[in-house]
């Protein structure tokens, strides 16, 4: 066990910039650009004639109806959810060229040779990267969320404070912040689960490919789905292009971006409406589905299968001189 | 005692060239050996067949292990040096002895950190903030740490300068070699290290052309400094070279008695050098 912890730490040490200093980073931007955009806000409110200057914000939140209310703060729900949506986004970047590098970058610069003379399998590197990719950057990534929620937490409340709002305790106690935040975490495992073929298919890119792996990852399979148009296009067939795109050119590349089951099964991505927000996209409901679904099972012995093709290399293939 | 090093019919082909063709080969343990080749003669794809690192045909046991199938086990009891200077360049010098530690059950982090006091190496460093020698000294400090039964050095001193290189030498036999272990060692500065060998091993074209203790060495191979007056008699006795010095011709001889030698002029033993040399003749012919 001392062993895979270290190898995990080596991935960390390997790639902190992606892990740690990637949400880090986008945070601290984040932070930046509301904090302006709050100080312009307020220097404008003072531009405002004097009669205008203190709103009566308090009274107008007492006068609105329960339902009112209620709407105002889903709506509060959805822009905390969102700001978390930033950084999964940024983890999705991280984890691609991550998983893409994964194999390929110590048989560019032939640090594998000394990986290799070390009495450590090659089925414990491969598990990993995989568990470093599904479990510790999301892990890094959940805290990152966590933060800027906090953040922005504390932000809006000075700034509500700031303009006479007594009630800005109502933006605490209405967000339904840790059912989020568990949700969040049980969608850690169940996404490592959905994202396996992404995984899946980027390391055996990794693990197969002599030189750019990154073209291979990409461009092999939009070349497919030209082809594929093509045929449509000269015959009769009607290949479901749309199937293709989704389940197959979603699943291996945009489906190393967290949460992209949101949508239920056959879908990739989210669709955002008036009635919903980023807030649902962290459900128990989009979760549940998703368990039941054949689409991850089949997806789960996709990767596999493919994880299975990047250990051959890995185990087998002959270092080039 | 049980070879190191059992192999029977030893080969490997890159489509048609044939890097190794049917090495026989059995090592015990308790020694040094050199292995030493020209360019290009398989000695690296003999050391890679060794340590799981390329298939091959043929039979093939090193320390019990079939090195291909059962690596991951091999590597517990096997470590190697298979090229300088592939430490990550990510690396820092603490977290790459923090990783061995960790992995590797024969790891002594008090050794690996004496070894490194005597260098200028900064555990804060990255890999790649260190210059190429330094890079090696690492690397060798890492793996001379490990308490490994067979340790495979492919030419381990490359880069480094002849001051580290003696020390190296002297460190490997002194602290780090008993009588359990084996060593093998690729170099091309064959002079520097037959003083530690206790065999030595010539390839030659995917072969092996010479195997033998230095002591065996020593008693085959003699040098003779031949004056004109015996030149005849020193051309019927069949040296394997010849070289001109101050006017004199120097014979090496393969197998003849002290006392023919003796009689031609000066004797002295050769160096595994001049023996590769003259042994190694057309060999990019």
């Amino acid at each position: 066990m001392s062993t895979f912890l270290t190898l995990l730490k080596r991935e960390y040490w390997e790639n902190r910039g992606g892990f740690l200093w990637a949400p880090i980073i986008v945070i601290s931007l984040f932070t930046v650009f509301t904090l302006i955009g709050m100080i312009a806000g307020k220097v404008h409110l003072g531009n405002l004639p004097v009669e205008m200057r203190s709103l009566p914000l308090d009274q107008m939140i007492a006068k609105l109806s329960p339902e009112q209310l209620q709407k105002a703060m889903i709506g509060w729900r959805h822009a905390l959810a969102g700001f978390g949506l930033i950084v999964q986004m940024v983890l999705g970047v991280v984890l691609f060229f991550y998983l893409l590098s994964s194999l390929h970058d110590d048989r560019k610069d032939r640090s594998i040779l000394f990986w290799k003379s070390m009495p450590v399998s090659d089925f414990s590197t491969l598990l990993s990267k995989y568990v470093s990719a599904a479990l510790v950057a999301p892990l890094f990534a959940w805290v990152g969320v966590i933060v800027l929620q906090l953040i922005m937490l504390v932000m809006f409340s000075i700034f509500f404070l700031s303009n006479g709002v007594q009630k800005y305790t109502l933006l605490w106690t209405e967000a339904d912040l840790i059912g989020m935040w568990i949700r969040m975490f049980v969608g850690i495992p169940l996404n490592a689960l959905w994202a396996l073929p992404a995984y899946g298919w980027l390391m055996m890119v990794s693990s197969w490919s002599r030189s750019r792996p990154f073209l291979w990852a990409v461009f092999a399979p939009i070349g497919v789905g030209l082809v594929l148009t093509w045929i449509d296009v000269l015959s009769n067939l009607q290949i479901p292009q749309s199937w293709y795109w989704i389940n197959m050119f979603g699943r291996a590349i945009l489906g190393v971006v967290p949460w992209m089951f949101g949508d239920g099964a056959n879908a990739i991505g989210f669709n955002f409406s008036s009635d919903r927000g980023p807030y649902d996209l962290y459900s128990w409901e989009a979760m549940g589905s998703l368990l039941g679904s054949a689409h991850l099972w089949i997806g789960v012995v996709a990767g596999l299968a493919m994880l299975g093709v990047a250990f051959y290399f890995r185990r087998y293939r002959e270092i080039a001189d | 005692m049980t070879a190191v090093i059992k192999a029977r019919g030893l080969r490997k082909n890159y489509g048609r060239f044939e890097a190794l063709k049917g090495i026989d080969l059995d090592i015990e343990p308790g020694k040094i050996i050199g292995l030493i080749g020209p360019n290009g003669a398989g000695k690296t794809t003999a050391i890679k067949a060794m340590l799981g690192l390329t298939d091959y045909q043929g039979e093939l046991k090193v320390l019990g292990f079939d090195p291909h199938t059962q690596r991951h086990q091999l590597m517990q009891e096997a470590c190697f040096v298979a090229d300088v200077a592939v430490l990550p360049r990510w690396i820092r010098v603490h977290q790459a002895i923090e990783y061995v530690e960790g992995v590797h059950p024969r790891f002594s982090r008090t050794k690996c950190e004496a070894l490194l006091a005597k260098t200028k190496i900064n555990p804060k460093s990255r890999v790649r903030e260190l210059s190429k020698g330094m890079i090696v000294q690492l690397h060798l400090a890492l793996v001379m740490a490990i308490d490994a039964k067979l340790l495979v050095l492919d030419e381990p001193t490359l880069g480094l300068d002849i001051l580290y290189r003696r020390e190296f030498y002297q460190t490997l036999l002194n602290d780090y070699f008993d009588n359990g272990k084996t060593i093998i060692v690729t170099t091309h500065q064959v002079e520097e290290i037959e003083h530690i060998l206790t065999d030595v091993m010539f390839i030659k074209d995917g072969q092996i052309v010479l195997r033998s203790t230095m002591d065996e060495v020593a008693e085959r191979f003699v040098e003779v400094m031949v004056g004109p007056e015996n030149r005849e008699k020193a051309l019927a006795l069949k040296p394997i070279d010849e070289r001109q010095v101050f006017g004199k011709s120097i014979y090496l001889f393969d197998g003849i008695s002290r006392k023919d030698a003796e009689q031609l002029g000066e004797t002295r033993t050769p160096g595994i050098a001049d023996v590769f040399v003259a042994t190694m003749k057309g060999a990019y012919k």
